[in-house]
């Protein structure tokens, strides 16, 4: 083959450029420390790198939510664990007076201890994250039982039921004791999410004797909140209050209306009903092991979420290895080929101008 | 025969070699002249002549000043440049729109999707929080933001590439009129006798950049002209000194360029190019760019349309019944430019499923859940995470195999270049043994001069 002085520069031109490129290639990588920077890098590589990405936002979102979880968890069972711990002095208390008792600043005295035990239990059930109230199901932003004085409320003037609105009036409200007084107003306030009005003229012409206004009602909802922790797991997140202290819905834990019981109780021990004593300690009882129930579900459920964050720490693991293995550049094996690419490249550069001189030229 | 023929014979050789170095200087003067082709003298012996009785020859006679030149390969490049400048085109194009994907930083619109259903996740957990939902909004709208910004630069190609039409086509009709005006030069010298190899080169070189730029197939006449045709359709391009030309009209209805070809005799047409650079311009244009468009569109569409029915069932902040959280498509087509939050507080966001439950999360988990659905894609029955990573790989994949087609093809035409360089190109080694040859030839007919103007002196000196 004959061979022309442009021959070698345009070969020359067209390796340097060949080998600049791999050396640019290899630099990029070093750089980023990614074998794959663009898709046509290396397209089925990106699709999987894309896929794995994807996949671990998600999990680091279940993360997420397991760690809320796990939050609002142990915030009511420790509102629980305090729950049961009043119910239990109220078993002792009510132990103490099985009998009845002849002695009414006794009787007074355990009544309204036990009074200020239910104001306890149903503060605890009132218990907030944020402005969230924990055991009210959907109804999260209304105070799900209500704060009442068993002794206080006589209904002289005015009394102010908060936070109610129909649905929760028709369905769940209770309004006991023995009637509202003659010209008692009932304000409503309109509840943030105010839907219709609310008309209380016939609660109000109700009225008869008067006497207290008992209000034990729950007016959240029963229903669980479910989160997702997992790709096909959702946790409930929430224990219900209604099924917790008053004994409806479902009834999972026990069907004890554990604040009427408390009711009851003061009542009976105020006018020495021994007969309703008893039931009221059987049935304290009972509520204790209702809420010890709810106790033990609430710890089952967040072992459950404990354990599928190990989970899913692994699989994050497992991926974040996956990604490391397709993604990340091993620098040993990308610096000894940069050395070689490196040396090949003066190579043709040394050649390239070591064959540009050589020219007849010079010898005529 | 006397000395004078002596001289005579000296006379010519000297002019044969003054021209051999002629012929030399050019071939070093263009030593880097694109497209030349070297030249060489051919060298004859002069008619003899037999007067004397023996046939004695009268010196050197130049036959020809011929071109190396081989037709096949010439061929075989104009071949090659068609499918490079397709590739080459395609490629650059491609890598530019890859740019625009590029998801393997990982903050692109993909990121943006994930973003926003984990924003859902979050309400879940706390479906009346202001920040859960304000959160969940400006990742709406970095969504929204990234489908424009995607569709914008898909549709700023698509603008771009038509716009480069009109460079392309004035290019293309360039080289046409002079390629059909150097047939008339090459006819004229020809013609007279002379020697048209310079313009030959030229012609050819213009043949061989014409073809990079269209799919051409030409065939030489034999007055010297060279006749072209389009490879796509067989219009002719250049019939002998005439010249057709391409011409652009807009399309009322894309709003696009057509490309019109006017042949040198008869009437424009509307031509579809497929091949070298204005095919790859074209196909881009109308098929490649808009194919990922449509891709982007569609999955614009699905989520928003998703979204909305499902929001559409759920009960807001303010206790109304959803409304659609984007924008609702009218039309697939186009999608991804038009996306946006069609919510105008975060109150509209419509978490739950009842009304009065501010606690409520079943719609929000409902929306989150849709990330999981599959949704009946182009590519396939996919979630809308693998829709895109597959609309990723596959531009990658397109980009790859253009860049190694690219590749490969300019390695073969380095190869057919090499080869008419080793055949065409010159040598200047070659040219300086020549230069010193011819010039050895030179001062021994000068010698032959002043031999036999000594020898005529002595046949002079005789007669004094």
């Amino acid at each position: 083959m004959r061979i022309t002085s442009n021959m070698s520069g345009d070969s020359s031109i067209y390796n340097i450029q060949q080998n600049q490129g791999r050396l640019y290639k290899l630099n990029e990588q070093l750089g980023t420390q990614q074998n794959v920077n663009r898709p046509s890098d290396d397209p089925i590589a990106a699709k999987n790198i894309l896929d794995i990405y994807d996949k671990l936002a998600v999990q680091n979102q279940y993360q997420a939510n397991v760690t809320k979880t796990v939050t609002g968890m142990k915030i009511a069972d420790t509102s629980l664990s305090a729950i049961s711990g009043f119910m239990a002095q109220a078993v002792l208390l009510v132990a103490t007076i099985p009998d009845g008792s002849n002695d009414s600043a006794f009787r007074d005295s355990v009544a309204s201890q036990l009074d200020v035990l239910k104001y306890q239990i149903t503060s605890m059930g009132n218990t907030q994250i944020g402005d969230r109230y924990i055991f009210g199901g959907y109804k999260d932003n209304v105070l799900p039982f209500s704060k009442t004085d068993l002794t206080g409320d006589t209904s002289v003037g005015s009394f102010v039921l908060t936070n109610i609105d129909t649905t929760t009036l028709n369905d769940g409200m209770l309004i006991s004791g023995a009637g509202i007084p003659a010209n008692t107003t009932i304000t409503v306030n309109q509840p943030p999410d105010a839907i219709g009005s609310v008309t209380l003229s016939n609660a109000a012409t109700a009225a008869g004797v008067a006497s207290p206004v008992v209000l034990e009602g729950f007016v959240g909802t029963n229903d669980n909140i479910n989160i997702k922790i997992g790709d096909n797991t959702t946790i409930k997140a929430n224990v219900n209050g209604g099924e917790l202290l008053n004994g409806t819905g479902s009834a999972p834990y026990g069907n004890t209306n554990i604040l009427a019981v408390f009711s009851q109780l003061y009542t009976a021990i105020k006018d020495n009903d021994v007969a309703a004593i008893k039931t009221g300690s059987a049935q304290i009882d009972m509520g204790l092991n209702q809420v010890r129930n709810a106790r033990s579900n609430l710890i089952t459920r967040t072992t459950r979420v404990e354990s599928m964050s190990a989970i899913n720490k692994n699989y994050i693991n497992t991926l974040e290895t996956i990604l490391t293995n397709i993604q990340n550049v091993d620098t040993a094996k990308i610096g000894v080929e940069l050395n070689m690419q490196q040396t090949a490249f003066e190579a043709s550069l040394s050649t390239t101008a070591k064959i540009s001189k050589l020219s007849l030229l010079d010898y005529l | 025969m006397g000395l004078s023929s002596v001289m005579d014979i000296a006379r010519g050789a000297l002019n044969t070699y003054r021209t051999a170095q002629e012929v030399t200087g050019e071939n070093i003067a263009n030593v880097n002249t694109p497209g030349y082709s070297r030249q060489r003298v051919i060298l004859e012996t002069a008619q003899p002549n037999g007067t004397s009785g023996f046939t004695i020859g009268t010196g050197v006679n130049i036959a020809k000043i011929e071109r190396y030149y081989d037709g096949m390969l010439q061929q075989q490049l104009v071949n090659a440049q068609t499918p490079q400048g397709y590739d080459t085109t395609r490629s650059n194009v491609l890598q530019q729109v890859e740019q625009a994907f590029n998801e393997i930083s990982n903050d692109g619109l993909g990121a943006a999707i994930t973003g926003y259903f984990a924003a859902w996740q979050d309400l879940t957990l706390n479906p009346s929080g202001p920040t859960e939902r304000q959160v969940l909004m400006s990742r709406a709208e970095i969504l929204a933001d990234n489908f424009h910004s995607a569709s914008t630069t898909l549709s700023n190609t698509t603008s771009s590439l038509n716009t480069s039409l009109s460079p392309l086509t004035d290019s293309i009709n360039n080289t046409l009129k002079s390629i059909a005006d150097l047939n008339g030069q090459i006819k004229n010298t020809e013609q007279l006798g002379g020697n048209s190899s310079a313009t030959r080169d030229q012609r050819d070189q213009l043949i061989r950049d014409l073809s990079g730029q269209i799919g051409i197939t030409y065939t030489e006449n034999t007055d010297g002209t060279t006749d072209i045709k389009y490879a796509d359709g067989g219009t002719a391009l250049v019939t002998g000194l005439k010249a057709g030309a391409f011409s652009l009209t807009t399309n009322p209805g894309t709003g696009f360029y057509d490309v019109n070809l006017i042949p040198p005799e008869g009437a424009a047409a509307i031509v579809t190019p497929t091949t070298g650079q204005l095919g790859a311009v074209v196909s881009l244009r109308d098929t490649v760019v808009p194919g990922y468009m449509g891709k982007i569109d569609e999955l614009a569409y699905n989520i928003a349309t998703a979204v909305n029915a499902q929001h559409s069932s759920g009960i807001d902040m303010n206790g109304n019944i959803g409304t659609d959280f984007f924008s609702a498509p009218v039309a697939l087509a186009g999608y991804a430019s038009l996306i946006s939050t069609n919510l105008t507080s975060i109150n509209e966001i419509a978490a739950a499923d009842a009304f009065g439950e501010l606690g409520n999360n079943v719609n929000a988990a409902a929306i989150a859940n849709i990330s999981n659905q599959t949704f009946a894609f182009s590519t396939g029955t996919t979630t809308i995470d693998t829709h895109y990573a597959n609309v990723i790989s596959q531009i990658g994949l397109e980009v790859q195999t253009s860049n190694n087609t690219a590749l490969r093809e300019s390695a073969f035409t380095k190869q057919l270049t090499t080869l008419r360089e080793s055949n065409s190109g010159v040598s200047l080694d070659e040219e300086m043994t020549n230069l010193v040859k011819y010039q050895r030839s030179y001062q021994a007919s000068a010698k032959l001069v002043t031999t036999a103007t000594d020898m005529m002196d002595i046949v002079l000196s005789l007669v004094r």
